[in-house]
C-alpha cells in the first residue's frame, strides 16, 4: 500500500496538469472569497451585514455559498483532475505497462483508489485552510462567540469528504470506461448536467411524467450533492440565514439517513463497477 | 526445464453489438526452455502481440493454459519477468529516471539499481530529461532498461528494434546476445528476420492465429534440400523424380534443387550413379530464415 501511494505521488506531483488545476482552482476562488469576506469576515450589502463566515459557522458556510463555495468548486475541479489522471493511464498505455511490470489488476485498482483518496484529501486540506484563513485569521475576533468547532461541524466535514470521494469515484469509472481523458471529462459533464439535472427538470414540465422526476433524486451526483448540504446538520443557523436573505424555508426531499445510506451504497457500487471493468477488459 | 508453457491457448474477440467474433489466437501450444533465445514470428495481425499479451496477463484468454516457471499463478511469476510490449509505454512528462523509479517500486527494487541500469543502456546523461524529449532509439533503450531492471529470469521483447537505425539495432542485438550468454531466457518478437536468425536459438512461426512451425533455427533452415548440377539438367531432374527419397525437384538458376525426406546426400548420389548420372556439383542447400518464413506464411 505504501509503495502504491509512493507511485501515485510520483505520477501526480510531477505532473504540471495537477499544479495548474489546483492553481486555477485557487486563482478562481481566492479573489471571490477575499472580496466577500476579506474585510472582517462578514458579507455586507448596502451596509447591512448579511452573513458572517466567522467560526464555527464558517465550516458550513464554506460549503454552501450559492455555488461559489468550496464544495461547488471541488465538484467541478476534482472530477476533471481524476479524469485526466485515470484516463491518461490508458492513453499512455501505462496501465498495461504497470501490470506487465508486476502489479496485479487488483493492485492497479487499489492504486487508483489511493489516488482518489489523495485528491479528496488535497481538496479537504484546501477547505480547512480556507476556513481557517477567512473564518478565523482574517475575521474580527468579536464575531466569534461560540467554540471554534462543534459536533455538527465534524458531521459537515465528514459529509464533504464523502462527497469528494463520491465525485472522484464517478470520474474514475468514466476514466476507466472511456480510456481517454477528453472523453471521460465529456461523459462526466454530460452525465452530471444533462442526465441528472436537465432531464428531471424536463420531466417535471409534464404532469404525467412528474412522478418519474423524483427518482432522479436518488442518482449518484444528486445524492453526493445532497449529502454535503450544511443545512442538514446545522438547520437552525441556515434557516435563519435563508430567512435573513428573504428565501424560501429549507426543505429536503430525502432524509439525511437516506442520503447517507445511498451515498455509502454508491461508493461501494462505483468502486465495484470500476474494479470489474478493469478486471474483465483487455488492457 | 520449460519456463514458458502454453497449452491450447485461444483468444476470441467478441463484438456483441455487431454480433461478430474474431479468433485472434487459435488453440496454440508451444514451450520455451530455460536459456533459449526464442523468436516468435508472424506477419502483421497474426496474433503475436495478443499471445504475448496473454502471457503477461494484460489480455484475458478465452481458453487454454499458461504456465510460467511451471506455475499457473501468473501474478507471482510476472515478478520474475521483464517485458515491453509494442511501443515503449512510459509517462511522457516524467524523466527516464522517474519512470524507472516507478518500475523499481512495483518490483520492490532499490533505486541504486536504477542508476546502474541507466548506465548500462547509455542513458545516464539524459536521465533527468522528460521521456517525451527522447529519440525513438532512446525510448527503446529505456524500455530495455525497464525490462532488465530486476535482473529477471525471462525477458519478453516485442519488436525491440522498431524504428532503430543500424547502430541501434546492433546495440540491441549485442544486449540480447549478452543476456543469452548470462543464461537468461529471451522471448523475442520481431519482423527483422535477419536479426532473429543471428540472435535466436529457437523460433515459432504463427499465421492467422495458428502455430505453423516451431523448432530450432538450425532445424528450420536446414530443411534437407540438396543442390545438384550436371550437364543435362532436365535428365537429372527426371532421374531424381524416380528416387523414392525425393519429395520434389525443381530447376532453378541452372541447378536442380531437391527436397529430401531424409538428408542423406551420399544415398542420393549412389542412386544417381546407378542410373548413369554423374553430377558436377552436389551440396546441402540452407534456406535463410526469411525464405522459410515466407514459405510458411505466404
Amino acid at each position: 500500500m505504501v509503495a502504491l501511494l509512493q507511485i501515485e505521488l510520483i505520477k501526480t506531483l510531477k505532473r504540471r496538469a495537477f499544479w495548474v488545476s489546483l492553481g486555477l482552482f485557487l486563482l478562481f476562488f481566492l479573489p471571490i472569497m477575499a472580496a466577500a469576506f476579506g474585510r472582517g469576515g462578514s458579507l455586507e450589502v448596502n451596509g447591512q451585514k448579511l452573513v458572517s463566515i466567522a467560526l464555527p459557522q464558517g465550516w458550513g458556510l464554506m460549503l454552501d455559498l450559492q455555488g461559489l463555495d468550496v464544495a461547488s468548486m471541488a465538484r467541478l475541479f476534482l472530477p476533471v483532475i481524476v479524469c485526466i489522471f485515470v484516463g491518461s493511464e490508458f492513453v499512455f498505455k501505462t496501465s498495461r505497462q504497470n501490470i506487465i511490470d508486476g502489479l496485479t489488476r487488483e493492485q492497479f485498482f487499489i492504486a487508483k483508489m489511493v489516488f482518489v483518496v489523495f485528491m479528496a484529501m488535497v481538496f479537504f486540506i484546501i477547505y480547512l485552510l480556507l476556513v481557517l484563513t477567512f473564518g478565523y485569521i482574517l475575521v474580527d475576533r468579536s464575531e466569534i462567540t461560540e467554540s471554534l468547532i462543534r459536533g455538527v461541524d465534524f458531521q459537515m466535514m465528514g459529509a464533504f469528504f464523502v462527497m469528494l470521494i463520491g465525485f472522484g469515484l464517478i470520474a474514475t469509472l468514466f476514466g476507466i470506461a472511456s480510456r481517454n481523458t477528453g472523453t471521460a471529462i465529456g461523459l462526466f459533464f454530460f452525465y452530471s448536467t444533462v442526465i441528472e439535472q436537465i432531464a428531471p427538470s424536463l420531466l417535471r414540465l409534464k404532469e404525467s411524467l412528474r412522478p418519474f422526476a423524483e427518482y432522479f433524486n436518488y442518482l449518484p451526483i444528486n445524492i453526493f450533492r445532497e449529502v454535503v448540504k450544511p443545512a442538514r446538520y446545522d438547520a437552525e443557523f441556515f434557516a435563519a440565514k435563508v430567512a435573513r436573505m428573504g428565501g424560501q424555508p429549507l426543505t429536503f426531499d430525502l432524509t439525511t439517513q437516506t442520503v447517507w445510506a445511498c451515498a455509502a451504497l454508491y461508493i461501494v457500487l462505483l468502486g465495484g463497477a470500476s474494479y470489474l471493468l478493469l478486471k474483465k477488459s483487455d488492457l | 526445464m520449460s519456463v514458458i508453457e502454453v497449452n491450447n491457448l485461444s483468444k476470441i474477440y467478441r463484438s456483441p453489438l455487431a454480433r461478430k467474433e474474431k479468433c485472434a489466437v487459435d488453440n496454440i501450444s508451444f514451450s520455451v526452455e530455460q536459456g533459449q533465445i526464442f523468436g516468435f514470428l508472424g506477419p502483421n495481425g497474426s496474433g503475436k502481440t495478443t499471445t504475448i499479451g496473454m502471457l503477461l496477463d494484460i489480455i484475458n484468454r478465452t481458453s487454454g493454459e499458461i504456465r510460467l516457471f511451471g506455475d499457473t499463478n501468473l501474478n507471482a511469476a510476472r515478478k520474475r519477468i521483464g517485458a515491453t510490449l509494442e511501443t515503449p509505454n512510459f509517462y511522457p512528462y516524467l524523466s527516464g529516471y522517474d519512470n524507472l523509479r516507478i518500475v523499481a517500486k512495483i518490483k520492490g527494487i532499490g533505486e541504486a539499481r536504477v542508476q546502474e541500469i541507466l548506465g548500462i543502456v547509455k542513458l545516464a546523461d539524459r536521465q533527468k530529461d522528460a521521456f517525451k524529449t527522447y529519440s525513438l532509439g532512446m525510448k527503446q533503450r529505456l524500455a530495455l532498461a525497464s525490462a532488465m531492471l530486476s535482473d529477471p529470469d525471462i525477458i519478453i521483447l516485442d519488436e525491440p528494434a522498431n524504428g532503430l537505425d543500424p547502430e541501434g539495432i546492433r546495440e540491441i542485438r549485442e544486449i540480447i546476445k549478452g543476456l543469452g550468454k548470462q543464461g537468461k531466457t529471451v522471448f523475442l518478437s520481431s519482423h527483422l528476420l535477419d536479426e532473429v536468425e543471428q540472435t535466436c536459438t529457437h523460433v515459432a512461426v504463427i499465421k492467422n492465429g495458428k502455430l505453423v512451425k516451431q523448432g530450432s533455427v538450425q532445424e528450420l533452415t536446414s530443411r534437407n534440400i540438396a543442390r545438384l548440377e550436371a550437364d543435362d539438367t532436365d535428365f537429372l531432374r527426371t532421374v531424381i523424380r524416380g528416387y523414392s527419397g525425393a519429395l520434389s525437384a525443381e530447376v532453378r538458376d541452372g541447378a536442380v534443387y531437391v527436397a529430401l525426406s531424409e538428408g542423406n546426400l551420399s544415398e542420393l548420389n549412389r542412386h544417381l550413379a546407378s542410373q548413369g548420372v554423374y553430377v558436377s556439383h552436389l551440396s546441402e542447400a540452407r534456406q535463410s530464415l526469411e525464405e522459410v518464413f515466407i514459405e510458411l506464411t505466404s
